[in-house]
């Protein structure tokens, strides 16, 4: 089981911020979203910069980028500025 | 064609005069920051001290300001940059730039020292000058409230009269905050300069600008950054993602990455402290905080602040930041440069180097420290100087975090090395606007790519120093550029493919990017929703502009600030950050996670045009209508 | 041509309340003057003028008073406006405000006529909207 921590709107969406969801890789978190969630929380999720134990699952192997059974994936909403 | 109209005003004796800008130089350098730099350069003698009676501010709008185009109330000042010595350009979405023009005036040329504390009165295309010694020591919300109701205001706090070298100019709840254009009012005895009129702007096509008007805005609103997530988190939103990338400045920019950093996320913020979002006036996009401070609901903080008043200082009591950033504004001093000073100031203690009566195991003792500095009070009172000016007396230079004595924004570069790049190489100092923003490509921004690769960094960072550099000319707000990245990727999510594959496309068309200067102007002799800016500018004035010839203006503009720089005695030797970030590894078991400067630089000035010691070449200049500086 | 006012005026300081941008100036009981750079022709000071003695924007032309409820007033278009804030920066009299959220994280805000009765119908709000979101719209007055 891996931990999965939500942030922003999606941890509104969800009503946690924090939960253990199975799934060995990125795609498999989120179908365990959809599955608990709804398609729209699946949606942002994959929307979201997603964080697999430190590093950036978009600068690793995108969504297939393996999920151990004690990593951490966080799901941080993509913002803007300067 | 319509040509903006000037006002030279004398502050020594009170006279003025108006003067129009030729059809050559609008078109050539637009307004605002662009053609700021030209006319400091060309009015002002080189060597002058920033505070001199001699010195010259330059207060002005661009072509679009109050135009009704989408974020476009953005006015500048130029000045002698106060921290670095070179130019300074500092820019502000406050209400005065509009009422600047309404009153009759493209911008305002100041120059001379008043012979006590005074205000400039500028109403329906005449201008005088007003002693006001009642205001003498009240702060920028206060001095506002004493100003005539309905006038476009920009004044300075305590800060810009006491001379603290980072003071910034007010304009409603917005500031120009960087490089001390509060301490150069303050040294003209100028507490304020306020507008107003109701001069109209005659637009080329009006029709055919208020259509295009309508697009744009539709596209901004329909775009996930500025449609949604900027105005849902600010740009506070980019706390999370800049601490997992490890670029968010902890303890003086020793690391990346802070263990409370979800206690300052913009996410945070939204969730627990934000009434409403708001925006400066004519802006769409509206990512302004609005929290409450004592019970009043006043401007929340940006990144820059969350990043440098919260990890940089160990500090994670966000309301503490919420008041920090609005005692800043009050007194009126950048929360950038202010922040930075006083976590080097923090690092120089602790190593028993100086002592500046810091304490720092005790956060909300910031305020007490803030306005020490404002008012120069004390052992904190010497902050005000700056950490270049500090590192000179005290040491520390490699821990000192600035570039040419402007302090760095809230990105480490190590874990971002183009924005690195960005910060040795931009021409006011460490900023991340002006330097060119590579930060969101590479850490930050929905776009996946290698952030420790010096390679195609150099013509990634030309070619949006130069985009940004010409949305501020023409008074655009930076923001507006965002929208330059395809809504698609956002939908498609960082993780994907395509967004993983514009990182890589964007670092291997670096060939083309560095050949595109060359012939920019026929190379995109087009307008296109891509880039709105080039179109709105020319059905509003009816200047042939195209975005091959919008880059260009920022080149243009790049280039005169550069030939400034040097004129002043800046040098590529100046084009450098700390010794932390260039030699220090961020992560000590990756020895690639420092700025590799010494790689980028030289393919930087390749790029751009210029010879090996970073001036540009006569061929460059002469490509761009530049006139060769005088001998000498 | 921007409004003048005529030998007729009695003084009676209605222009100069009701003038959206302060162009009018005159003491009580006295002859007032237009600032005619400052001066809008938005047309306010005719209607609120008890003795027709405002002449324009055409020479000879005289103003009548208009009823107040004639007035015509700001009509937001919420489809279009983006909340930017150029109308309430506009008005003299503070009545347009922008809406506040409905809940949190709500970014469904506009521009609205929150003191309809300040409203002098001169249509400065209409004007600075840069993407036509607000006509003027009431009442019969030309």
């Amino acid at each position: 089981m891996a931990m999965v921590r939500y942030h922003g709107r999606l941890a509104e969406l969800t009503g946690c911020r924090e939960e253990s969801l199975e799934g060995t890789n990125v795609t498999r978190v989120l179908d365990q979203i959809k599955k608990r969630h709804g398609s729209e929380a699946a949606r942002l999720a994959k929307r979201s910069h997603i964080i697999v134990d430190k590093r950036s699952a978009g600068a690793e192997k995108g969504f297939r980028t393996p999920v151990g059974t004690d990593s951490m994936v966080e799901f941080i909403p993509v913002c803007g500025g300067g | 064609m319509i040509l903006p109209v000037y006002a030279q005003v004398d502050l020594t004796n009170g006279r003025w005069r108006k003067c129009t800008i030729s059809a050559r130089l609008f078109e050539q350098y637009l307004g605002g920051k662009a053609l700021g730099a030209r006319l400091l350069t060309d009015l002002t003698p080189a060597g002058l001290d920033p505070l001199s009676p001699e010195a010259v501010l330059i207060v002005n709008t661009g072509p679009m300001n109050d135009t009704g185009a989408p974020s476009s109330s953005r006015f500048n000042m130029t000045f002698k940059n106060v921290l670095t010595g070179g130019i300074a350009s500092s820019n502000c979405g406050g209400p005065f730039g509009m009422l600047l023009k309404k009153a009759g005036f493209d911008g305002i040329i100041l120059c001379g020292k008043a012979p006590e504390l005074s205000m400039v009165v500028v109403e329906d295309g005449k201008i005088r000058i007003e002693a006001c010694p009642q205001l003498q020591g009240l702060d920028t919300e206060r001095t506002q409230e004493e100003l005539p109701e309905r006038y476009g205001k920009l004044v300075i706090g305590p800060a810009g009269e006491n001379g603290v070298r980072f003071a910034c100019a007010a304009s409603g709840e917005r500031v120009a905050g960087r490089c001390g254009a509060g301490a150069v009012m303050g040294s003209k005895n100028l507490k304020a300069v306020i507008a107003f009129g109701t001069r109209e702007v005659v637009k080329a096509d009006p029709e055919g600008f208020e259509a295009h008007t309508r697009k744009w805005v539709k596209l901004l609103k329909k775009h996930p950054m500025t449609g949604d997530s900027l105005p849902r988190y600010g740009s506070a939103g980019l706390v999370s993602k800049a601490n997992a990338s490890g670029v968010l400045p902890t303890r003086n920019f020793t690391r990346g990455r802070y263990e409370h950093y979800e206690d300052v996320s913009g996410e945070t913020l939204a969730d627990t402290r934000l009434t409403r979002n708001s925006g400066c006036v004519s802006c769409p996009i509206r990512c302004e905080r609005r929290v409450k401070v004592g019970g009043k609901e006043v401007k929340g903080p940006e990144y820059e602040t969350l990043g440098l008043f919260g990890p940089n200082v160990e500090n994670n009591d966000l309301d503490l930041i919420n008041e920090l950033n609005y005692k800043c504004d009050l007194l009126g001093m950048d929360t950038i440069s202010l922040a930075g000073t006083i976590a080097f100031a923090m690092e120089l203690q602790k190593k028993g180097m100086g002592d500046f009566g810091l304490k720092p195991d005790q956060p909300e003792d910031l305020l007490r420290v803030v306005e020490d500095v404002a008012y120069g009070r004390g052992p904190a009172g010497e902050l005000g100087a700056g950490s270049k000016i500090l590192s000179q007396k005290y040491g520390g230079a490699d821990f000192a975090i600035h570039a040419k004595g402007l302090e760095l924004a809230s990105y480490e570069p190590r874990k971002s090395v183009g924005m690195g790049l960005g910060y040795a190489t931009a021409n006011r100092g460490g900023c991340h606007l002006n330097g060119g923003y590579l930060a969101l490509l590479e850490s930050v921004g929905v776009i996946s790519m290698d952030a420790q690769t010096p390679k195609g960094k150099p013509e990634l960072t030309v070619f949006f120093q130069n985009g940004m550099e010409a949305a501020s000319a023409a008074g655009f707000c930076l923001f507006t550029m965002q929208a330059m990245i395809p809504g698609i990727l956002f939908h498609f999510g960082p993780a994907s493919f395509a967004c993983r594959a514009a990182g890589k496309g964007m670092l291997a068309a670096r060939p083309l990017l560095g050949q595109i200067w060359k012939v920019m102007p026929w190379a995109m002799p087009i307008n296109c929703m891509l880039v709105p800016h080039s179109k709105s500018i020319a059905l509003a004035t009816g200047l042939p502009m195209t975005i091959g010839k919008f880059f260009t203006v920022g080149e243009r503009s790049y280039n005169v600030e550069r030939l400034y720089n040097l004129r002043e005695g800046l040098t590529a030797a100046d084009d450098a950050l700390p010794g932390r970030l260039t030699k220090t590894p961020q992560d000590p078991d990756r020895p690639d996670t420092v700025v590799p400067l010494d790689q980028m630089l030289p393919v930087y000035y390749k790029v751009r045009g210029w010879d090996a010691n970073g001036v540009p070449t006569a061929k460059r200049l002469k490509h761009l209508g530049i006139p060769l500086p005088k001998e000498g | 041509m921007p409004y003048q006012i005529t030998q007729d005026c009695i003084g009676c300081t209605l222009c100069a309340k009701n003038c959206p941008v302060g162009a009018i100036s005159g003491a009580v009981k006295q002859v007032h003057t237009i600032d005619p750079v400052r001066c809008t022709q938005c047309g306010v000071c005719g209607r609120v003028c008890p003795r027709g003695a405002i002449e324009g924007p055409l020479p000879g032309l005289r103003s009548q008073k208009v009823p107040k409820e004639q007035w015509l007033k700001p009509h937001i278009d919420t489809g279009l406006c983006t909340a930017c804030s150029m109308c309430v920066l506009a008005c003299g009299f503070h009545c347009l405000s922008i809406s506040l959220p409905k809940e949190k994280g709500d970014l469904e805000v506009f521009a609205q006529l929150s003191e309809p009765d300040k409203c002098v119908g001169c249509g400065l709000c209409a004007k600075a909207c840069g993407i036509g979101a607000i006509t003027m719209e009431g009442g019969d007055a030309v």
